[in-house]
Order: structure tokens, then C-alpha cells, then sequence
């Protein structure tokens, strides 16, 4: 049965609302939907009720009451009258990313999720990453740019999802077609994981016209992995502006070969500093030829900082340039060293290719206060060679200089569960080139020799005076505490390496505990003996305060003094307090009566 | 918003919120409010008359208490016999719900007594100034033994309440088989039962049941919909829940044959169709939230 005329009466009722009940008398569309109304109410009983209602209401001395329960039963009406089914051709859903609905509170996976689009995701376990509802919001969030999420997002993708996700991000892709400022992130990932299987893909993305630039640009970055796509690179370099241009020449640039060199070529030629980042790319000769040309030119005067940046950008990947970087390490500042350390890290990390390595341990050859750093990387984590003699001597060498740095970045070693390995994670200041870079069980033991050597406190022993270097050592002997005490405990070791890590940890923290104390290495110990650093070394405090007097000749302050377990405070300071209440009479030092006056803080503080 | 206060503000809400231009689906949105006040005041008008003509004063089972701003004490609905004895319930779905209007978050969830089907909810409400004094809920996943459960007024989806209750570990798959066996066993019985319970002016403006499925498909668009026999409905997103389909796009297909999905029945004025929202779906090794 065709019940138009009852939707149109509905809508007439409405909008006779809107216009005010004070029209209704006049309302003359209102009377025609009432009239065609009228078959449909001799059919239906309850439309008859509607139509006797509808026309008590035009001529209604109080219309307003009327038209409320006309449109109350209209509405009810509608509902009655509602229909259901679904006509288009449907199928089964193809499983694609294998989801596995995690049995977990609400509250705990509304923080993971929380944590997602907040950018602060610290750790995911494997069942809440398959959770559909996690999957979903990490799709939403996929073109975020944040480096935080995008680091979790590529552990998501190659550790978890891996090629299963592919057709969720194709469809994310075509989604992005709608937004003009789309970046591209969803084709990017795809690119991530699966490399040069998708080709075909990238191909019909870069020549689609509806795509945003930005989409289209990642579409032609990711071309680079199929060397076969050179013509078609150049083809769009040739006949595309903007962002598609750049990112076919970079793409044509990881490819190499003719195409590459002779593109190159033209850039080279009209050096511009925004074309400094495709000149980082090629390794071909083209490029190399003109990063040589162009440092020879700048060695003549001097070189400003902004110059010696874009060196350090353009010498990435190069080979055979091996006095240049020889001749700028010369004249740049200090802090533009490091930059070319981190290159020449990166080129490792970047290229298997020996050559990058063997670069690396010339260039320390020739200039190892210089290259010291790039030289520390290769040998310990970037290799899972022996040392040899010379090189374990180079490295305590290197450390030497500079041993608290060192330890600063063994400190941030952290287990990523989700990707079943040890990484050194960013610090505060922004990325290393280390960042993030894995490091094997092997590599960790190496580093914790380093972490553990006590070969300089020995000497250290007998700066006297509170010094800059008094406070780096102290310094030093507390991160390396700070390391042995969380890695201690650390389940993800093998049972082999775990038993080495914690002999090397309690050889440390003894050794610190006995010879150099610091309020950090009673911590370390007291927790790496369970709480029991009273029952195996009982005088543990008071040989913290002589070792300062005898050989510091200063008082252990009430906030070092703070931070000692408070078991071990309780139990120690009322015999400490007395020993040196005795002294002070005996002699009345100055030294023994400032370091009573904060002993007596303490002991005021703890209440005893 | 399934939430059993007056309609008056969202009307304000909406109001305030109208473009310059409003079209007509705005305005016949607030008109559609305006209706269902209306209606509330007529029927209270009405009930309080009735009151007074017949001296029964105390409350009995009518959703209007509570709609004129009255606040139900469990003693009250004990004493009018809206309780349960023993009664055995599983939570189907849990959401906190942002509830502006009213400066409050919902903490709501579905819950099914196994015995009968019948579908209830519970509410938690937390008004945002007062956030840290009332004590948030969470998902659950043991089947609730309550003593005394004390429903409200209304018709489906009554809100449910109790004081305590014991708890037990669900540990095999046979109270999930139960729980599918009580689903409605048609498309047709659960809209028909929606139908019902959405005409009525003074209802929620959705009803939620546990609805037998064959399977649940994509259209081409990715849209996804219910399959029983013959019958089929499109489902999709509301307000409350808005992101339900997209996660049952990327659910295994394991968990989209032969199973019940509890889901919201809502009338899409527009469309002039039953429109069902997706929540949680029941398989024979348990209860799969998409939310």
C-alpha cells in the first residue's frame, strides 16, 4: 500500500508547527494533505483515528493542544509503519588482519586507547594490540605527525600486523582522496611493510589525478623500491611540479644508475640548498663529484655554521670522500663533529655495505679526537665483532674522555616487549642516531664492562677538593648504579646473560659500596640484596661518612644522607652518632662538627 | 541518550546550537522534543489529577514519577514490588557515556538475566563537578547472583539497581549457549517487539535486545548488515556508540556467523527506517564488545 499521503501529512503537521498554530485556520496545504489522506484512513483504522484528529484540528478554537496529539500519533504511526530490510548485495567480511578481541576492562583499554591519541604509548601487550577496538583507533590516528606515535606505529606495523594490514590502510588511502590536506602517512606504512610488492599500487596512486599532492608525493617516494620504475620517475620529474617533482628525483636518486645521474645532473649544476636533501641520497658519481667541488670551494674561507650543516647533509652516503671529511673535520665547531659522527653512524645503520665501516675506522685512524664517538658506536653495538687488543683499547680510550656521556646512553637501554628486544631510546633533547637502534644481548654485556669498570675511581680516589670533575665522577658512579640496579631484575634476559648481568652489577656496586661510596650505590645495593645491606656489610653507613672525611674532607650533607634505605639509617645512625660526638670532643674539628650537625638532622627527621 | 531525566535540556541544547540557516530536519528535531514534553506534561497533569481525584498518592510502576523530577528510593521500589529475588544477570556491554547536556559522565552498561532474557541497564551517573566522589564502574565479566534487584519503572530496557551481589567466575561456554538460546530468534520478533516499545511518546528514543544472527556481511561500501534467513537489516553507528561498525569491519569472521548481537533499535525519521546499532555480539565462547 502506498502511504505517501501519511509521510506528507507528517510533514505538513510539522512544518504547520514551525510556521506558528496560529496559521493553521489558513493553512491550505495542510487541508490538501488532509484531504489526500483521506483514502488511506478509510483503509486503516488507526489512520482513521489520525484523519478524524487532523480535521478537528483545522477548525479548532485551541489548535496548539490538538496539534501535539496529532503529531504524537503521527509519530507513533511512523515508527509502526518503519521499515527494515537492506536490499544491497552483501558478502562475507575477507579476514584480513587477524583481530582477536582481548577480554580486558573497559577502563584498561580506554587508557591504551587514551595513551594512542595522547602520542605517550609506552608499552602495548601483544592481546590488546589485536584488540579490533586498539586496531581501530590506530588506524583513526594513522597520519598523525608525531614522532612518538609514528615510532609505535611502525612497531605496530612490521612486528604485528605486518602485510595483513595492507588492505585497511589501501582503503585508508582512498578515504584521504576527499581531504586536500591528507599527508600521505597511510602510504608511507604501506611502503614500510611491504616494500616493492605493492608497485603496482604506488603507480596508479602517483598518476591519479584525485589524489592530494601530498598523497601522491609518498606514492612516488615509494616507487624507489622497484628500480624498473626509473623512466617512469622521470617522467613525472619531467612533467610534474611541487611535491610529486621532488619526490621523483629522490626516488630516482635511492635508484641510481643513468636516469638518476643524468637528473642529477641538472640540480648539481643549479645548486639550491632545498636540493641538498636529494644530494644526501645519491650515492652515484654525479653527486659525490659535486659534494667534493663544493666543500673545496667552501675550505677556501671560512665556513658558517649553516654551511657546515648542509656538508654534513650532503657527505651522507658518498664514498671516496674520505680526506674531505678529514679536511672539514678540521674546521668545523664541536657540536657539527658530532653531526658527522651521527652521519657516519647513520651511513652504517643505512647501507650494508662494508665500506661505510671501514670509513669509519680510518677516519679515527687518522683523526681519533674526532671521529672517537662514531668509532665507539661501530665497535660496540653496530658490529658483533671481537674486540681485538687495539680496539678494546681504543674504546676505554674514547670512554675515557668522555665516560659520563657513555653512560648517559647505556642508561636509557630499554626492553620494548612488543618487539621482543633492547633498544637505546631518545633522551630529552631530541633524537641521537642511536635512537632507537637494537641492541643485541651480546652488545648490552659489552656495554655494561663499560658500565662497570673501576679502573678510574681507583685514581679518583684522591681529588680532594669538590670539583667539577669530583662531581663527574660521582656522576658516573651513579648512573652506572642507576643501570646495574634496573637491569638487575630484568626477565628478558636469556638465564645465561641474566646470571652474568647481575655478577657484573654486584661486583660494581660492592666494589662502590667499599671503596667509593655514593648514597646511590647503598641504594643499588640495599635493593640488589634484597633489603639486607645491613647484614652484609654492617658498618655500610659509617664507612660512607669516613670514606668523605678521610678523603674528601667534607661532610656528607643531610640530602645525600636522605636518600640511604631508612633501615639502614635507623640501624646505623645512633652508633655513627656517637662515634663522631666522641671524635669531636677528642679534637673539636670543624669537619667532624658540620657532619655531626646534619647526622643530628637526619636523625631529628627520622624521629629517632 | 538513554538517560531518564527531562528532555527539556536537550531542547535547550539543540536550540542553542541550531544554524542560521536551520533546515528541516533540525527544526522538525526540536519540534519532535518540543512534541515529547509536551506529551509529558499533558500525561503528568493527568496522573496528578488522578492522584488527587482518588487519594492514592504513593507512587506505583509509571515511568511519570520519575519523569516529573522525582528521585526513586529502593525501598520505595521494593514496596511496590518491582524487584527480583535471586536473580542471575550477565553484562552484555559497558560504556561510559560524555553526557553534556547534563555536565556528567554515564557510566552505563547492558545486562541480560539469564534466566528470562530480559535486557536491563544500569547507570551510573557522575556529574563532572563531582567527578572525584563518586566511584567510577568498569566492564564485568562474572555472572552477577544478585538477592534483591530492584528495577525501575518503564517498559524494555528497565534501569536495574541493587545493594549487593555475589559473583562467579563464568568458567565454561555452557551460559553463553544459554544466553544465545535467549536472543530473539527472528529480525521480524525484535523489531516488532522495538516498534512497540519506540511509538510510545514518553519511551527512549532507543531499545535495545539481543537479536539472533546467521551472519553479518559487508555491502560493497563496507557496510555492515545482519543476516537472518531471509531477513536482513543495515547496521549502523549512533551517538552513543559511534565507532561500533568500524570495529566490525576489522572483526575475524568467526565471530560474525551464528551468534546474537545485542544492538540498539532506534527510528531514523529521515530514512523512515528501523535502524539497529551494534554493540556487542554473543558467540558460543562469549560475549565480544565492540565498544
Amino acid at each position: 500500500m502506498d502511504i505517501s499521503a501519511f509521510y506528507q501529512l507528517k510533514d505538513r503537521l510539522y512544518a504547520s508547527v514551525a510556521a506558528g498554530c496560529g496559521t493553521i485556520k489558513e493553512d491550505f496545504r495542510l487541508k490538501r494533505a488532509i484531504e489526500a489522506f483521506e483514502p488511506l484512513a478509510k483503509a486503516n483504522k488507526v489512520f482513521k483515528k489520525l484523519y478524524d484528529m487532523c480535521v478537528g484540528l483545522i477548525d479548532s478554537e485551541k489548535p496548539s493542544e490538538i496539534i501535539v496529539d496529532c503529531i504524537a500519533l503521527a509519530d507513533a504511526l511512523a515508527v509502526t509503519q518503519g521499515t527494515f530490510a537492506e536490499k544491497a548485495i552483501t558478502h562475507k567480511q575477507t579476514d584480513s588482519i587477524n583481530s582477536q578481541p582481548a577480554y580486558i576492562y573497559s577502563s584498561v583499554l580506554s587508557n591504551r586507547i587514551s595513551e594512542l591519541q595522547n602520542n605517550t604509548v609506552v608499552s602495548i601487550n601483544k592481546s590488546i594490540a589485536f584488540d579490533p577496538r586498539f586496531i581501530n583507533a590506530f588506524i583513526k590516528k594513522i597520519g598523525t605527525n608525531s614522532v612518538n606515535f609514528e615510532k609505535c606505529a611502525e612497531t605496530l606495523l612490521k612486528n604485528y600486523y605486518g602485510e595483513s594490514i595492507i588492505p585497511i590502510l589501501k582503503e585508508l588511502v582512498k578515504e584521504q582522496f576527499s581531504n586536500p590536506k591528507a599527508n600521505g602517512k597511510a602510504v608511507d606504512y604501506i611502503a614500510l611493510i611491504a616494500k616493492e610488492k605493492e608497485n603496482d599500487f604506488y603507480i596508479d596512486i602517483a598518476f591519479d589525478e584525485n589524489a592530494p599532492q601530498t598523497v601522491r608525493a609518498s606514492a612516488i617516494k615509494a616507487m624507489a623500491f622497484q628500480p624498473q620504475n626509473a623512466e617512469t620517475l622521470e617522467q613525472i620529474y619531467n612533467t610534474q611540479k611541487g611535491n610529486a617533482k621532488k619526490s621523483a628525483l629522490m626516488s630516482l636518486a635511492k635508484i641510481g644508475g643513468e636516469i638518476a645521474e643524468r637528473n642529477l645532473q641538472k640540480i648539481c649544476q643549479k645548486f639550491a640548498k632545498t636540493n641538498a636533501e636529494i644530494i644526501a641520497i645519491s650515492n652515484g658519481e654525479t653527486c659525490t663529484k659535486f659534494v667534493k667541488d663544493y666543500i673545496s670551494q667552501k675550505l677556501d674561507g671560512k665556513i658558517s655554521p649553516e654551511e657546515q650543516e648542509l656538508i654534513v647533509t650532503m657527505l651522507a652516503n658518498k664514498k671516496g670522500l674520505e680526506s674531505e671529511i678529514l679536511a672539514v673535520a678540521r674546521v668545523f665547531l664541536d657540536y657539527k663533529i658530532i653531526d658527522l659522527n651521527d652521519m657516519l653512524v647513520e651511513n652504517v645503520i643505512n647501507n650494508d655495505d662494508e665500506y661505510y665501516k671501514q670509513l669509519i675506522k680510518n677516519l679515527y685512524k687518522k683523526l681519533p679526537e674526532f671521529f672517537g664517538n662514531a668509532y665507539f658506536w661501530l665497535s660496540v653495538v653496530l658490529t658483533d665483532e671481537e674486540f681485538s687488543t687495539e680496539t678494546a683499547h681504543n674504546i676505554n680510550k674514547i670512554v675515557n674522555a668522555n665516560r659520563e656521556y657513555y653512560l648517559r646512553v647505556i642508561s636509557r637501554l630499554r626492553y620494548f616487549s612488543l618487539e621482543d628486544t633492547f633498544k637505546i631510546c631518545a633522551d630529552n633533547y631530541g633524537n641521537s642516531m642511536i635512537d632507537g637502534l637494537p641492541v643485541t644481548q651480546k652488545q648490552i654485556l659489552r656495554l655494561l664492562n663499560i658500565a662497570g669498570d673501576v679502573s678510574y675511581l681507583e685514581q679518583a680516589k684522591t681529588i680532594k677538593r669538590k670539583s667539577a670533575v669530583e662531581n663527574e665522577i660521582v656522576s658516573c658512579i651513579d648512573i652506572s648504579c642507576y643501570i646495574f640496579d634496573r637491569l638487575y631484575n630484568q626477565t628478558a634476559f636469556s638465564v645465561d646473560v641474566l646470571k652474568i648481568v647481575r655478577q657484573k652489577a654486584m661486583d660494581f656496586v660492592t666494589w662502590c659500596v667499599d671503596n667509593y661510596p655514593t648514597a646511590e650505590s647503598i641504594v643499588s645495593f640495599n635493593n640488589m640484596t634484597n633489603g639486607k645491606a645491613s647484614e652484609q656489610r654492617p658498618h655500610i653507613l659509617e664507612n660512607y661518612i669516613d670514606f668523605y672525611i678521610k678523603y674528601k674532607s667534607r661532610a656528607v650533607h643531610f640530602s645525600n644522607l636522605r636518600l640511604v634505605p631508612e633501615d639502614i639509617l635507623i640501624k646505623e645512625l645512633p652508633q655513627v652518632i656517637q662515634k663522631y660526638s666522641d671524635e669531636y670532643e677528642k679534637n673539636k674539628s670543624i669537619l667532624i662538627g658540620t657532619q655531626l650537625k646534619e647526622l643530628n638532622r637526619m636523625k631529628k627527621a627520622l624521629g629517632l | 541518550m538513554i538517560y531518564s531525566q527531562g528532555v527539556f535540556p536537550e531542547i535547550v541544547k539543540k536550540a542553542t546550537f541550531l544554524s542560521e540557516q536551520p533546515d528541516d530536519s533540525e527544526v522538525n528535531n526540536i519540534t519532535s522534543l518540543c512534541i515529547k514534553l509536551a506529551s509529558s506534561i499533558k500525561k503528568s497533569i493527568a496522573y496528578i489529577d488522578e492522584k488527587l481525584e482518588t487519594g492514592e498518592v504513593l507512587p506505583e510502576d509509571n515511568i511519570l514519577y520519575e519523569a516529573m523530577g522525582n528521585v526513586w528510593k529502593l525501598a520505595q521500589l521494593k514496596e511496590i514490588g518491582l524487584y527480583k529475588e535471586n536473580a542471575s544477570i550477565l553484562q552484555l556491554s559497558f560504556v561510559v557515556i560524555d553526557d553534556d547536556i547534563h555536565k556528567a559522565l554515564v557510566d552505563t552498561a547492558y545486562w541480560i538475566d539469564v534466566e528470562t532474557g530480559e535486557i536491563s541497564r544500569t547507570e551510573n551517573i557522575r556529574p563532572i563537578r563531582a567527578l572525584s566522589y563518586i566511584k567510577t564502574q568498569d566492564s564485568a565479566f562474572d555472572l552477577y547472583k544478585v538477592k534483591e534487584l530492584y528495577r525501575y519503572p518503564g517498559g524494555l530496557n528497565r534501569r536495574i539497581r541493587w545493594e549487593a551481589a555475589e559473583t562467579e567466575k563464568v568458567k565454561d561456554n555452557k551460559i553463553f549457549e544459554k544466553v544465545l538460546s535467549l536472543a530473539e530468534p527472528t529480525l521480524s520478533e525484535a523489531v516488532k517487539k522495538a516498534k512497540n516499545e519506540l511509538k510510545n511518546t514518553m519511551s527512549e528514543p532507543v531499545v535495545a535486545l539481543l537479536t539472533a544472527f546467521d551472519s553479518i556481511e559487508f555491502t560493497d561500501d563496507q557496510k555492515p548488515v545482519l543476516k537472518k534467513g531471509e531477513e536482513t537489516i543495515l547496521l549502523q553507528s549512533n551517538e552513543n556508540y559511534p565507532e561500533t561498525c568500524e570495529v566490525l569491519k576489522l572483526m575475524n569472521n568467526n565471530f560474525l556467523q551464528d551468534g546474537a548481537l545485542l544492538g540498539e533499535f532506534s527510528y531514523d525519521p529521515i530514512s523512515r527506517k528501523i535502524c539497529l546499532c551494534p554493540i556487542s555480539i554473543v558467540v558460543k565462547t562469549g560475549i565480544v564488545r565492540l565498544v
